[in-house]
């Protein structure tokens, strides 16, 4: 069994609570979508935990949807929500990442797999093994691409954005360290995938949880303090 | 007033110096993804 999927599930349940508990006491709607965005993270990872002791095409396809199709794009959501306030756009951009994630869904679903399904190993990661197995179209690479661009462009992006705001002001230190964190633990998994598509070494779980450990410490900080 | 005022910080000399080359290494890796993302899709990357 690979322990690191269990410790990354551990943490971003951990941090989906405590997102969640933040949304209840103060609101937002961007504390909802990122609470959204991280039980999609955590179901991922869990899915990974599950995998690596049976297969199972549901919880493969499930692993595809969240892990690598859906989590980025809700979590950058969250974040242009915060930061897009003028106007509906950020509202606009939520439903239509609702119906695109519903398009997602079916598509996935509806993925056949191929006989390599029989090869899995368990003592091996999906990242490894998931294109041999899910047939995937087209149009479904294609949407998990721009789903990841729009996601990490918004997550790090905004977290960059803000932790500078607060650097060039010279307020809000624990805002500005906590965002820091945020934009550089939202990039760990991004690079995992840079790293596979040039071939280097597949890290990904690795990098989720050092992605879920550095956006969970850097939420706690800049939540922390006055406000 | 002065709760504006407590909101402020003054960054030591390393921090100064630190944070603008972390934000910078960081966009560095933001565009490095998005660069390698368009080479894969263009199929001219090894693991794509």
């Amino acid at each position: 069994m690979n322990f690191i999927p269990v410790l990354s599930t551990l943490v971003t349940f951990s941090f989906t609570y405590a997102v969640f508990r933040r949304y209840q006491k103060k609101g937002g709607t961007h504390l909802a979508l990122w609470a959204f965005g991280l039980l999609l993270y955590g179901l991922g990872t869990l899915s990974e935990v599950w995998m690596s002791f049976a297969f199972n095409e549901l919880v493969l396809k499930l692993w595809y949807l969240t892990g690598a199709m859906l989590t980025a794009a809700w979590l950058g959501q969250g974040s242009i929500q915060l930061l897009v306030r003028k106007g509906k756009l950020a509202q606009i951009l939520t439903y239509a990442l609702a119906a695109f994630s519903l398009l997602a869904l079916v598509m996935v679903a509806s993925a056949p797999l191929t006989g390599a399904q029989s090869t899995y190993n368990v003592a091996g990661t999906i990242s490894e093994q998931y294109k041999t197995i899910l047939t995937r179209g087209g149009l479904t690479i294609f949407l998990t691409i721009i789903l990841n661009i729009y996601g990490t462009l918004g997550l790090v992006g905004s977290a960059l954005y803000s932790a500078f705001l607060f650097w060039r002001k010279k307020v809000l230190a624990n805002r500005m360290f906590g965002n820091i964190l945020i934009a550089a633990g939202a990039l760990s998994p991004a690079l995992a995938g840079t790293f596979v598509k040039a071939g280097i070494v597949d890290a990904l779980y690795v990098s989720e949880f050092i992605g879920a450990v550095l956006m969970f410490i850097g939420f706690m900080m800049a939540t922390s303090g006055k406000e | 007033m002065s709760a504006k005022r407590s909101q402020r910080f003054n960054p030591s000399a390393l921090t100064e110096k630190l944070v603008p080359v972390i934000l910078v290494v960081i966009l560095l890796g933001l565009l490095a993804v998005f660069v390698m993302t368009g080479l894969a899709m263009l199929g001219i990357t090894p693991g794509a």
